[in-house]
């Protein structure tokens, strides 16, 4: 049995053992003192954190999230941008769950958009998604820093 | 001859006319309520506004920018929002002079990351931003609303 709460400040050490996790699974990595800035962030608002918890309440996924202006829309846009799953705690529903969580939450403040990004190989995740959103053609341009 | 600046208030009516064309372009049509939400938001910078010129001044393109939080880093995300050039006035660079004043702004904002988003069959936007920046596989998943 999954459930998703927010962060409280007893998750510090092990939603950074996770949040390291899906650097890894990106092959980059951040450094402590983003790690510091990134947590203040989750309490201060400017981000929202969402942690997923197995029966015993052991922290076994996370999701970040931020609101945007769009210009298109009188609401602001919420924009899921990390999401991550212990592997030794797939498939017991904790993305579906976090991902649940994020959709209620938008739609709870109206926003004008609830949206993601992924990559185009990563079929496991794409499974996941297209059950609770589409990929409509729109792809990402980044610009090398 | 094609110069970029920010909108002022007498573009109003030429700004309408171009964003209405972009908006037609993706089939998205908004309330005339949102225009003017969206011109406030832009002579207050949120999202920032450029314009491209012709020699005679007239309004040729635009471009709205936004920034957001990330939490990979210390310094905002800007994400290039909504570009559209004047099919009357393409191939003059427009569009290029608009995507460098975005990355111009980039630096003096000190972003994080540039990006946006674009249609994987939009073969003639592709061929400009091919030049400026890269498509690393990164797909976009939006849930129905």
């Amino acid at each position: 049995m999954i459930f998703v709460s927010g962060f409280v400040s007893d998750d510090r050490a092990r939603w950074a053992e996770l949040w390291r996790g899906y650097f890894e699974f990106y092959q980059t990595s951040a450094p402590d003192e983003q790690y510091d800035l990134t947590w203040q962030k989750l309490f201060d608002g400017r981000l929202r954190g969402f942690a997923a918890r197995d029966g015993e309440g052991a922290l076994v996924g996370l999701a970040h999230t931020l609101t945007h202006e769009h210009a298109w829309a009188a609401t602001p846009a919420l924009y899921l941008q990390d999401l991550y799953v212990d592997p030794a705690a797939r498939g017991l529903g904790a993305g579906r769950a976090l991902l649940d969580a994020v959709i209620e939450c938008g739609k709870g403040f109206a926003a004008s958009r609830i949206y993601w990004s992924t990559n185009q190989d990563n079929a496991t995740a794409r499974r996941l998604y297209d059950r609770v959103a589409a990929f409509e053609g729109s792809i990402r341009y980044e610009v090398p820093l | 001859m094609v110069i970029v600046s920010n909108l002022v208030s007498d573009d109003r009516i030429r700004w309408s006319e171009l964003w209405r064309a972009f908006l037609a372009t993706y089939e998205k049509i908004v309330p005339e309520s949102q225009y003017a939400a969206t011109w406030t938001r832009l002579l207050d910078g949120r999202p920032f506004g450029f314009a491209a010129r012709n020699a005679t001044g007239k309004i040729v393109g635009i471009a709205h920018a936004l920034t957001h939080e990330h939490p990979w880093a210390t310094t905002p995300a800007l994400y290039l929002r909504d570009l559209h050039v004047d099919p009357a006035a393409r191939r003059n660079g427009a569009g290029r002079a608009l995507l460098d004043a975005v990355l111009a702004y980039r630096k003096s904002i000190d972003a994080c990351r540039i990006y946006w988003g674009t249609q994987h069959d939009n073969l003639v936007a592709r061929r400009l931003y091919d030049h400026v920046a890269q498509y690393n596989g990164s797909i976009r998943y939006d849930v129905k609303l």
